[in-house]
């Protein structure tokens, strides 16, 4: 298996999922930062992280899951080698998960690069203008716990003195909920990008999906949307968080292994 | 016909020893049609095994089928004995393949997509290079393949089907869309593989010279069904040549050689008379001079003419050589 995702990384030089990697992200914190910079003050660092993550969760994580896993398949319809790959003495399941292995990897590592560049781009427009500086609330915890009574530090489920104390971490758990629950989008748009030599087909599939996730945020049954996943485990009800992410990331294992069975008995004509 | 046809296919019981690729009642259907219908196919390990037949006879798909990328409706195959259902990894180990049209990775280097599949076959790093220099692309090795000729890619992907010796090699098309001077260097370069790797070479082309100058055996295809099944010699001896008489007088010898069951035709200006068999036909084209030349009739031009593969291979898919057209 190391060996096929080896020859995965290899295909990938010189090509443009870099830049997909890098503009992903960046986008992203340069928004925030733009945002910040030009007065629109979010005032503390968990309030502006977590704009940028729902950005990231919403817009961002789909549309480059998308792009990422047409590249991967693109890589091997645009020049015909599905053949020469799959008449190899190596299981046929195992092309494919390397492709999926690649995908996550490069996902995760985007994941990461978005909550860096955020806090980057965040740390920038402080230093550019001190007025524009983000709070940190931590050192005001007990100042807040003092104002508040039991009723207000719970808000609508959420803890809001933990996010007070620790925000670094509860940041980076959603961080963590948002790229986990992401698993099913992207078997759905590999799937997708594998099954179908037209690039259309996928891409269509994935801003569809990025399209109708907006109205169904509003729909009971967006909890079940896969598009909408990530940006459901940024919520403040606890329950739903969990069930975002339970659905997301197992529904992606499931859906995975459904994924490699058919392609495995794909047909090369 | 037919008979003399039916006798040449040998179904050979599957594991038999010798044999690289055996096929039994192979058969693909898409969308109702049977692209491949029942193919037998026995290739014996060390033979260079031209598969012959039109476009869209099927040659493509029983590849395809042979490589487990396409599962047949019926029908089994084996790759040197073991049944490419049951064990598709141990058999497909002893395989390299260049398909049709050469596909590389355009991105990366000659070598970089070799060390694809080297990385993938779990093979030492030397054998880059070794393949390389067998095709005579060690020069361009680091050069972009987006930057490689028509023919240079096709010797990549015949370096690829090298990687690992294998004792199979199997080329679907491997001169198609090169000029003259690539199509005589791919062809010398296959021919002389059995003996440079020790493999078996199974060759498709509807192309009849190149199979005729490069095959020591031979399976026509036509539409999905195998028509002719053997040694390259054992085709040729399908029909006994021809003589080709070229004289002052057509009408008078025409009427000297003919009747009884001999037939003379006229066929480009020379008279064209059907031998019987192959044995003895230099004595009674030296009989035929004599008799014309005791007649007073000038003989110019006498020829013992075989078949070409071309028109046997007319006759096999059933169509009229051009002289007959004509």
């Amino acid at each position: 298996m190391l060996a096929s995702i080896q020859v995965e990384l290899i295909k990938l030089k010189r090509s443009k999922i870099m830049l997909v990697m890098l503009a992903g992200p960046a986008l992203v914190a340069l928004l925030f930062f733009s945002l910040q910079a030009s007065g629109a003050n979010l005032r503390a660092w968990p309030l502006y992280l977590f704009a940028g993550l729902t950005a990231w969760a919403t817009f961002m994580l789909p549309l480059t899951a998308t792009i990422i896993a047409t590249l991967l398949a693109q890589l091997e319809h645009g020049p015909k080698t599905w053949a020469h790959l799959l008449a190899l003495p190596v299981p046929k399941w195992r092309v494919f998960a390397a492709k999926a292995v690649v995908a996550l990897g490069l996902i995760a590592l985007m994941s990461l690069l978005t909550g860096a560049l955020l806090a980057f781009g965040g740390w920038l427009a402080g230093e550019l203008n001190p007025a524009n500086k983000l709070m940190d609330p931590a050192p005001f915890a007990a100042l807040a716990e003092t104002m508040m009574d039991d009723d207000d530090q719970m808000f609508g489920g959420m803890d809001v003195m933990l996010m007070v104390q620790q925000w670094r971490l509860v940041v980076a758990e959603r961080l963590a909920f948002v790229y986990l629950s992401s698993f099913l989008l992207i078997a759905v748009q590999l799937w997708a990008a594998f099954r179908f030599r037209n690039f259309l087909i996928p891409m269509a599939l994935g801003v569809g999906g990025g399209f109708f996730a907006i109205f169904a945020q509003a729909s009971q049954y967006g909890l079940y949307f896969p598009w909408l996943m990530p940006f459901n485990t940024l919520g403040f009800m606890p329950e739903n968080v969990e069930k975002a992410l339970a659905y997301g990331l197992v529904g992606g294992i499931g859906m995975s292994l459904l994924m490699l069975v058919d392609m495995s008995r794909m047909q090369i004509k | 016909m037919k008979r003399r046809l039916r006798g040449c296919l040998r179904p050979v019981k599957m594991g038999a020893m010798g044999i690289a690729i055996e096929t039994e009642d192979l058969r693909k259907r898409f969308r109702g049609v049977n692209a491949v219908d029942g193919v037998d196919l026995s290739v014996p390990e060390g033979a260079i095994f031209g598969f012959l037949g039109p476009n869209g006879a099927g040659k493509t798909t029983t590849i395809r089928l042979l490589l487990g990328l396409l599962n047949p409706n019926r029908g089994r195959i084996a790759i040197f004995g073991e049944d490419l259902r049951r064990n598709r990894l141990r058999a497909l180990k002893s395989v390299g393949v260049a398909f049709e049209t050469p596909a590389h990775y355009e991105h990366l280097t000659g070598r970089e997509n070799l060390d694809i599949t080297r990385r993938l076959l779990k093979l030492d790093k030397t054998e880059i290079d070794q393949v390389l220099s067998t095709v005579e692309l060690s020069h361009v090795a680091d050069r972009h393949v987006r930057k490689y000729s028509l023919g240079m890619r096709h010797r990549l992907g015949l370096a690829r089907a090298l990687l690992g010796k294998p004792k199979l090699l199997i080329f679907d098309e491997p001169t198609n869309g090169l000029d003259p001077v690539g199509i005589r260097e791919m062809r010398d370069f296959i021919k002389t593989l059995p003996v440079r790797t020790g493999a078996t070479v199974f060759v498709s082309s509807h192309h009849l010279a190149e199979i005729e100058q490069m095959a020591s055996h031979v399976a026509v295809i036509h539409l999905g069904k195998i028509v002719f099944q053997g040694a390259m010699d054992e085709l040729r001896g399908l029909h006994a040549p021809r003589l080709e008489i070229g004289c002052s007088d057509d009408a008078s010898a025409s009427a000297m050689l003919g009747g009884g069951a001999r037939k003379v035709e006229s066929r480009n200006g020379r008279l064209v008379i059907e031998l019987s068999s192959a044995e003895g036909a230099k004595a009674r084209a030296a009989a035929i001079n004599r008799k014309l030349n005791e007649a007073g009739i000038d003989v110019h031009h006498l020829a013992i003419a075989p078949w070409t593969l071309e028109e046997l291979f007319l006759q096999l898919v059933g169509a009229k050589p051009q002289f007959e057209q004509e």
